[in-house]
Order: structure tokens, then C-alpha cells, then sequence
């Protein structure tokens, strides 16, 4: 294979995903409209609650959009190019990943970009849909906005894959990762300022949504170079120990001897 | 009364499963609990801004007693379109319908026998939130009472609606897009996130109008005001079952008719 080809792989692997899930079009675009339409209604819910109370400590309907907008896209990248990562404990632990540790590309990218998550890309469509209609775009903010979405869904896939390889350890994890992932995406999704006390610090450490919902205010309404400092810090600190912990995992997997095939 | 039987016995049956593994159901309570903290910090946050005591006729307290009852409801709702869309694909549809009990009771019975223990499971979890945050109560055995009572047409409501929309599989082979649209409106028009008494007037009128709100809006506020327009809640649940049931068997006649089963 020739250095041209293997800076190929990875683009042609994601593309044949996403031609995986293309053969059923009808499913796809129904799949993504379901999605647009489900967060959707989570602006509905917000737009209910800012006609009644239009101001909750300094942030309006229009932070609350940039918000979702953020979260969704973020979250829909990760989940949707990188399909395997919502399933990565069931592997685990059904001993599936033998098909990608026998071949020569790096297991992690390889299993996760190997599938495409249709749901997930609607997300990605309503975030940049919401960006492009609700938060007045202009060449400066789209760059605010990528900045935002690129350290949330840093953060999203540093996370999600620290709970999952706890397979590793604990066998049992899929409906803890499942629970925990949801816990992570509720807490992203409502303003900063409603968490005070113990629970603020548990959202900036264990459970770090408290990045991700500051960053409406922080980043795309006036940016603060000393929180987008601590979260590049955060995200980078945060992915060195997922790497670290899944190649720690790796050590202990076992096969569970299913014949499987790529093809 | 074999019939009646029958329906008792798979849904024992499947309520024995759900207890099978009670580790599992507490993991599913996790979200419950991450949800009630958040509406807890976003309500606070709400009233202290309005400087108010009362919002929508509800007490902080009450106001999380009311999302606790409605999000137990949601959260142990029947997954029909799963089911019965996997059953469609393998065909294994074919032994389903072959079974010594009516289709559609058979469906009834497996919701009834899984979504009752779940709905006092997180019932109790949610409760035991509000009074851990709150420092009080605000639902009594009266209020227990009247959102069990009203929840029994509710649930039939509910499971008539999703069962009907999951039905769909047996012409589309997969209704997920349809019944998580409709799982969505519920969310909005069904009360599960803001009571109806918060909506602007006009929204509040067309749910009002739709049978949604009668899902969860109707028996969750009966847990916050045991008894209050309790007739009114129960005939107008009454006549929406009647026009749910009819449109159910409607679409399995019409479903089974069409349907092509492969393999089995």
C-alpha cells in the first residue's frame, strides 16, 4: 500500500459507512428528519418556558439555541461518524473487537469510523441549521461557533469512550455507558447558571457538561480567552487518559472467539 | 374469563421478568434522577427569578411531584415498535399470530406486565427526589390514589396509541420514525416537561383538544390535586379509548391483511 493510499483509508472508510447506510435512502432521510424534528422539540420546550420567563440569569431563548446548536453538532459528529462509540461496551464485552485487532490499522479509528449513526447526523443538520437561522452568522462567529463545536466534541469523545472502555474492567458496562451518556447530554443541554454549589464542581470534573453549557456565553457571546484556555486544557488532559485507560483496557480483553468478516 | 386469564398470565409473566433483574431497572432509574436534579435546579432558578411562591397554580415542591408522576409515566412506557418491527423483519411474527391469545391482548398484557412495576418503581425513586431536595412531600396517599386510578385509562390510552402507530410496521417493516414523532409531541402537547397550566393560552387550548395530555398531564396532576375535575379526567379518558380502540382494530384488520410474513 502506498503512502497515498494509506492517507486514503480513512476517508474512503468513513465513505464506505456512509454508503452502507445510503442503500436504504428512504430510511436515511426519514432517520434524520426524526432526529431534526426531536430537537426540535426540545426548542419548542424552551421556547414554551422563555414566553413565560423570558430571562434566567442574563441568558435568553437565543443562548439556550446557540446551546443546542453547539451540543448538537458536537455530539452528532462523534456519535455519528465515530457509529461504533455508542456501542463500544457491547463489544467489549461480547468480545468483538478480534476483527479490528487483527488487522494493521490502529483499532480505536478503525472501529469507530467504521460505522455511520444516521440519527446522529441529524443532530449535526439541526446544530448548523439553528446556527445558520437563529444566531445571526457572520464570519466571526462561524469561526466562535467551529471552535465551540471542535473542544465540545473533543470533550463528547473523550468521555463517551473513558465510560465505555470500562468494559474492560467491569464487564457489565453497556446500560451504565447508556445511562451515564444520557446524564452527560442532559446536563449539556440546559443553561450553566441553574447548577450551583457541589453539583457545578461535579459538572466541571466527573461529569464535565459544565464545559459545554458555559459555552454559549463564554465562547460565542463574549468570548473569554481564559475559559477557552482551560478548555482546550481540559480536552486535551481528558483524551490523553481515555487513550490511556482504552490501551490499559486493551491489556485485558479477551476474545470471544465469534468468527467475523470485514468486508 | 380464559381470555381474561390468559391476558393475567403474560402479564404476570412479564412483570416477573422485570423484576428478574432488579439491578438493571435501578440503573434505568438513573436518568430519572439525573432529570428530576435538573428540573430541580432549573425550577428553583425559575421561581427565586419570578420572585414567586406559585407557579401555574403549583408550589416548588408540587411542581416536581407533578414532573416526577409524568416522567414515571413516560419512562415505563411499552417499547411496542421495537418489538413488534423485529418481529415483523425475522418473521417471527408468524408464531405471534399463531399464539392461543388474541394479538392485540397478547401486546396489552406484555406493556401492562412490564410498565406497571417499572411506573411504581420510578414513582418511588422520583418521590423519594422531590424529598430529598425539597425537605417535604407533597403527595399523600389521596394523591397516590387518584393518579393510580386515573393511570389505569391513561396507560390503555398510551398503549392504544403506540401500538397502533407500531402497527404501521406491518405495511413500512419499521415504525420507529413514526412513534418517536409521536413520542415527541407527547413530550410537548402530553404536559411531560411543562404542566399545561404554563402554556400560552392557545397552545394550552389545542392540547386540551388532543387526547396527549390525558396520557400524562391528566393522571400526574391528579398526584398534586387528588381529585380535582377526577369525573371529568375519567369520562373524557373514557371516550378516547373507545375512539382508540376502534381505530386500533381498524389498522390490524387492515394490517394483517396486508402483512407478508417471511420465514418464521
Amino acid at each position: 500500500m502506498s503512502t497515498a493510499d494509506r492517507r486514503r483509508f480513512w476517508p474512503q472508510l468513513m465513505l464506505a459507512a456512509m454508503r452502507a447506510q445510503l442503500a436504504y435512502p428512504g430510511a436515511f432521510w426519514l432517520t434524520i428528519l426524526a432526529m431534526v424534528l426531536n430537537d426540535g422539540v426540545w426548542l419548542a420546550f424552551w421556547w414554551l418556558y422563555f414566553s413565560r420567563f423570558p430571562v434566567i440569569h442574563g441568558w435568553r431563548l437565543e443562548d439556550v439555541a446557540a446551546l443546542w446548536a453547539i451540543g448538537a453538532s458536537a455530539l452528532g459528529i462523534v456519535q455519528g461518524f465515530g457509529g461504533n462509540l455508542s456501542r463500544l461496551s457491547r463489544l467489549i464485552m461480547q468480545g468483538e473487537l478480534d476483527v479490528y485487532l487483527s488487522l494493521p490499522k490502529p483499532a480505536l479509528p478503525h472501529l469507530l469510523l467504521s460505522r455511520v449513526n444516521v440519527a446522529s447526523l441529524g443532530d449535526v443538520l439541526f446544530g448548523t441549521l439553528v446556527f445558520l437561522v437563529f444566531l445571526h452568522p457572520s464570519p466571526a462567529r462561524l469561526l466562535l461557533f467551529l471552535l465551540a463545536v471542535v473542544l465540545a466534541a473533543a470533550i463528547f469523545l473523550a468521555f463517551l469512550l473513558l465510560l465505555h472502555t470500562l468494559a474492560f474492567f467491569l464487564g457489565r458496562a453497556d446500560l451504565l455507558a447508556d445511562q451515564v451518556t444520557i446524564s452527560m447530554v442532559t446536563f449539556s443541554t440546559y443553561p450553566s447558571p441553574i447548577f450551583q454549589g457541589g453539583l457545578r464542581i461535579v459538572l466541571f470534573t466527573l461529569l464535565p457538561a459544565g464545559f459545554i453549557d458555559t459555552m454559549p456565553v463564554s465562547i460565542l457571546r463574549s468570548p473569554d480567552p481564559r475559559f477557552i484556555a482551560a478548555t482546550v486544557a481540559f480536552a486535551l488532559l481528558l483524551s490523553l487518559f481515555a487513550l490511556l485507560v482504552w490501551r490499559q483496557g486493551l491489556k485485558r480483553y479477551a476474545s470471544g472467539n465469534l468468527f467475523q468478516t470485514r468486508l | 374469563m380464559i381470555a381474561c386469564r390468559k391476558v393475567w398470565a403474560v402479564a404476570t409473566a412479564y412483570a416477573r421478568s422485570v423484576w428478574a433483574y432488579p439491578g438493571a431497572e435501578a440503573v434505568r432509574t438513573i436518568f430519572l434522577v439525573v432529570i428530576l436534579v435538573v428540573f430541580l435546579a432549573l425550577w428553583r432558578t425559575t421561581y427565586s427569578t419570578m420572585d414567586t411562591g406559585t407557579l401555574g397554580g403549583l408550589r416548588l415542591p408540587q411542581m416536581l411531584e407533578y414532573l416526577a408522576g409524568t416522567e414515571a409515566i413516560v419512562l415505563s412506557a411499552p417499547a411496542f415498535a421495537d418489538r413488534i418491527g423485529e418481529d415483523v423483519r425475522t418473521g417471527g411474527l408468524a408464531v405471534q399470530l399463531t399464539r392461543p391469545i388474541s394479538y392485540l391482548a397478547f401486546q396489552f398484557a406484555v406493556a401492562a406486565g412490564e410498565s406497571w412495576p417499572r411506573l411504581l418503581l420510578n414513582l418511588l425513586v422520583g418521590s423519594l427526589v422531590v424529598l430529598l431536595a425539597t425537605g417535604s412531600l407533597p403527595v399523600g396517599p389521596e394523591g397516590l390514589l387518584a393518579y393510580l386510578i386515573a393511570y389505569v385509562p391513561s396507560f390503555l390510552l398510551y398503549a392504544s396509541l403506540f401500538l397502533g402507530l407500531a402497527l404501521t410496521s406491518f405495511w413500512l417493516e419499521d415504525a420507529w420514525a413514526v412513534t418517536f414523532l409521536a413520542s415527541r409531541s407527547v413530550m410537548i402537547l402530553g404536559g411531560l416537561l411543562v404542566p399545561l397550566s404554563l402554556f400560552p393560552p392557545v397552545l394550552a387550548r389545542i392540547a386540551q383538544i388532543l387526547p396527549l395530555q390525558l396520557m400524562v398531564y391528566g393522571p400526574a396532576q391528579q398526584l398534586v390535586h387528588p381529585f380535582q375535575g377526577f369525573p371529568g379526567l375519567m369520562q373524557e379518558e373514557a371516550v378516547w379509548l373507545l375512539v382508540l380502540f376502534a381505530l386500533l382494530a381498524f389498522i390490524y384488520r387492515k394490517g394483517v391483511a396486508a402483512l407478508h410474513v417471511h420465514g418464521g
